[in-house]
């Protein structure tokens, strides 16, 4: 049923459409955004791709376009930097709401690969140690992206952190116990596939 | 020094030490010059070995579900809650702000809520997220004249400017320790304790150029975001870059390199804020790491008057 619309009736267009019931979607205030770009002016990423503005992503949220949202390139140029919700003039936050549609882009296997192959080293790094990045995990930032100079550093430091105590291959001094690494294994097995 | 907001808020003593993930595994002298400044001061934490990633910087980048992200860190929380030092300590603004937005969601969801004790009784786990949330940052500034009491050095002469952590000033933005999350002044006035001359630069408040898996799958962001933030800082002439970030101090001292080509030298250290007071406390700079820096630190170190590290 269409709400009669007059002074004093807010239009709502969240009944109309439905969206994944993500508690970050619900809080990110899209059904509030007043569209004054505040948000694009303040983003780094809409500085660095030229064509992305998260503005539209709020706009694309309250047309109920989950799919094609979740399907865009669009929801993985964000820096999760949060300038956009921090200098919201009504508190919204379109970095949360893409926290929920780039999980549900996951979930789905509509994600681009290099992010479904980053998921993959990660959860790895996780299951493996209890932690997201390891000493080893920075290589892939290669000599041609980082230069020489910068590169030879990063490899010498592998070698310098022992001298200072800490493992080679883990981010930690002393590694997480193994009773609580069974813990940690445990919970990502009951909560990974998201129930 | 505070705000009157954080004023009561920040503990002054029994922390528990949250380990990061990007500082153990790039810059591990963060996390010893903590426990060297603390050390010096005098207070009660805990380093404990069990606690697991807070994952933030694998939810942020879109590859952590948030049930897997709220469990880990309700155990987190639990572990915090079961030590005799309660009030949980970040070195990383992303570990801080994703466990404050844990505890927020955890808080107000009943059925969030309900689904992740439920995890944690088939762990044999108490379901308890009460203790506080703090960055290292704020603690000193809390802990400000305990430290400054114990200086050996100076930063006098010394020119800087401070890059805060956006996960620190941004998501919790009502919670930032001192000025405001436009215009944070945190970092400002540790470095002014002891002496230093903080400079201004148009790009304060922009991002490192981190973007989380934009600094593991492409260089566009990072770069196109650095020239930016790098031109203004090298307008105003700073001796030195202060964070409080291991992510953005990474960032800031990983692309100085690759960016000349574009931008000209820029060679600017960078140094994390527990780096920069350890040493004002007398700590000897390879001890804290400061040889794994790729920015070479040797310049600053002269002029603060430390023999420079060996290469």
């Amino acid at each position: 049923m269409t709400p009669e619309v007059g002074r004093g009736t807010r239009i709502s267009l969240a009944k109309k459409y439905a969206s994944p019931d993500d508690v970050r979607i619900r809080s990110s205030g899209y059904e509030k955004c007043l569209q004054c770009g505040r948000c694009t002016a303040s983003c780094p990423a809409a500085y660095a791709f030229g064509d992305y503005a998260p503005r539209d992503i709020m706009r694309r949220l309250s047309l109920g376009e989950i799919g094609e949202l979740a399907r865009s390139e669009d929801i993985w140029k964000c820096g999760q930097c949060y300038s956009c919700h921090a200098r919201c003039p009504r508190n919204n936050s379109a970095g949360l709401a893409i926290l929920a549609l780039r999980e549900y882009a996951l979930k789905h296997g509509i994600a681009p690969e290099s992010i479904k192959r980053l998921a993959s080293l990660i959860k790895n790094n996780l299951y493996d140690k209890g932690e997201i990045l390891l000493p080893s995990t920075f290589a892939q930032n290669g000599r041609d992206k980082v230069g020489p100079r910068t590169y030879a550093r990063y490899l010498e430091n592998l070698d310098k952190r022992v001298k200072l105590g800490y493992c080679r291959d883990d981010a930690r001094k002393v590694p997480i116990p193994e009773e609580s690494m069974a813990e940690i294994r445990a919970i990502i097995d009951l909560t990974y596939a998201g129930e | 020094m505070l705000n009157n907001t954080a004023m009561g808020k920040v503990p002054d003593n029994n922390y528990y030490l949250f380990k990061s993930c990007v500082a153990g595994s790039m810059y591990p002298g963060i996390e010893i010059a903590i426990r060297f400044v603390l050390d010096r001061i005098g207070v009660d934490y805990s380093d404990d070995p069990r606690h697991s990633s807070c994952t933030g910087f694998a939810y942020h980048t879109g590859v952590m579900p948030l049930s897997t992200n709220l469990a880990l860190n309700a155990r987190n929380f639990s572990l915090a809650a079961g030590d005799t030092n309660k009030n949980i300590v970040c070195s990383c603004p992303t570990s801080y702000g994703n466990l404050k937005e844990c505890k927020d969601i955890l808080s107000k969801d009943a059925d969030l809520r309900d689904r992740t004790a439920g995890v944690l009784y088939k762990i044999g786990k108490d379901y308890d997220i009460s203790p506080s949330v703090n960055h290292i940052s704020e603690i000193f500034l809390a802990r400000l004249d305990d430290i400054t009491a114990k200086s050996v050095r100076s930063l006098s002469g010394i020119k800087a400017v401070t890059h805060h952590g956006c996960h620190y000033t941004k998501i919790f933005y009502r919670d930032v320790a001192s000025g405001n999350f436009e215009r944070p002044m945190v970092l400002d006035n540790i470095a002014k304790a002891f002496g230093c001359d903080i400079v201004e630069y148009g790009e304060r408040s922009l991002c490192c150029g981190m973007g989380f898996h934009h600094t593991l799958t492409e260089s566009e962001y990072p770069e196109e975001v650095l020239k930016r933030k790098f031109s203004s800082i090298r307008d105003a002439g700073p001796d030195v870059i202060i964070t409080q970030c291991p992510g953005c101090i990474f960032n800031l001292d990983h692309y100085q390199e690759s960016l000349a080509g574009s931008i000209g030298d820029i060679d600017i250290p960078v140094l994390y804020i527990s780096e920069l007071v350890a040493l004002m406390l007398g700590a000897g700079p390879e001890e804290i790491g400061l040889d794994m820096h790729i920015v070479p630190v040797d310049g600053l170190l002269e002029k603060i008057g430390i023999k420079g590290t060996k290469k």
